[in-house]
């Protein structure tokens, strides 16, 4: 990662700022206490969310690339469209044990013009709390069959399904 | 004479006992639990082999501020600095520039990923001068959803360019 923060600056900032206290966030003894250690849309992965971590990854897996083959890009053509890299496209729509990073689905939301939030929650990147948003993705992925060209039937199926995610 | 001042302190709101007695640093208890999450990242300031700063990160949130409703920010879930240098708590702070660090390194993260410098992270009470008067981030206000009512503020990529300008 790029450090934006030199020396020079964290001299000048000791310098020039007043001695405050910066704490933010929740004092951990709190958290414990209230059971909210974590985020509320961000919880402990059990052996059954890690499950269905999987099953939701392979469902974006296969929603990306049948947004890919709809918009008619190959692999490279929308790597570069979004400004990831290839590895990327071919993890996400190969791999559901593959690790995908928060930016990557941005980019790709904005590529495919599909609201990020909605993206991100269907992703796997985090735990999905909006079971009926889960579910829907995992039925959709379940009726597409994920070959090389979409037929009417699997045009119509992705279309729903974006019309689904743009209003939910 | 830290204990003194601690036991000092304890006698004020409930919010920042609880957070002084966070002193003893519990943090790896979290640390663990998201060690795995590739949305979660920690960063730990060291010097003479001791921690002096401590921060998680979370790079996937939403903002709230009106001219950047719902783009996507990093957010911090905790940043906190070692008891011996912190002002309230000792006249003579061992370090200095813990606290902007930590928040510069935030914002590093924050353009790297492609978030534009926005940022977001709900201050605990003595710290909201800092965050508003100092680094000049739009205050949103008590926020009811987070447990202490703890005021939210954020970066907009314009207040991010200007702090890591200054």
């Amino acid at each position: 990662m790029e450090m934006l923060v030199t020396p020079k600056w964290l001299r000048n900032k000791i310098k020039t700022e007043p001695d405050f206290e910066i704490e933010a966030g929740m004092p951990t003894h709190l958290l414990q206490s209230i059971d909210a250690f974590l985020p509320a849309d961000v919880v402990p992965v059990s052996a059954e969310g890690e499950e269905r971590t999987l099953q939701l990854k392979h469902a974006f897996g296969v929603l990306v690339r049948s947004l890919r083959l709809r918009d008619e890009l190959s692999v490279e053509e929308l790597a570069a469209a979004a400004t990831v890299l290839i590895e990327d496209i071919e993890c996400i729509e190969r791999d559901p044990h593959a690790e995908v990073r928060p930016r990557t689905v941005f980019k790709l939301a904005k590529v495919f013009r599909i609201e990020p939030t909605k993206m991100i929650k269907i992703s796997g990147t985090t735990i999905p709390v909006d079971e009926e948003l889960a579910c829907e993705t995992l039925k959709f992925a379940a009726k597409s069959d994920g070959v090389s060209c979409l037929n009417a039937e699997e045009q119509q199926l992705l279309g729903a399904f974006i019309q689904y995610l743009n209003k939910a | 004479m830290m204990d003194a001042a601690l036991a000092k302190l304890t006698s004020h709101s409930a919010v920042e006992a609880a957070h002084l007695q966070d002193a003893h640093w519990k943090w790896r208890e979290k640390h663990q639990a998201r060690s795995n999450r590739f949305d979660w990242e920690s960063f730990a300031v060291e010097c003479d082999g001791v921690t002096q700063g401590l921060m998680f990160l979370r790079t996937v949130g939403f903002s709230r501020e009106s001219s950047q409703l719902n783009l996507p920010l990093a957010y911090i879930d905790l940043v906190s600095v070692a008891p011996w240098n912190r002002p309230k708590l000792t006249k003579t702070p061992k370090y200095k520039g813990v606290g902007p660090l930590l928040l510069g390194t935030a914002l590093s993260v924050s353009v790297n990923e492609g978030l534009d410098g926005r940022l977001g992270l709900h201050s605990l009470p003595q710290s909201e001068s800092w965050y508003r008067d100092v680094c000049k981030m739009s205050e949103l206000g008590p926020d009811p959803a987070y447990p202490g009512n703890l005021v939210y503020f954020e970066f907009t990529p314009a207040q991010a360019q200007a702090y890591l300008n200054n």
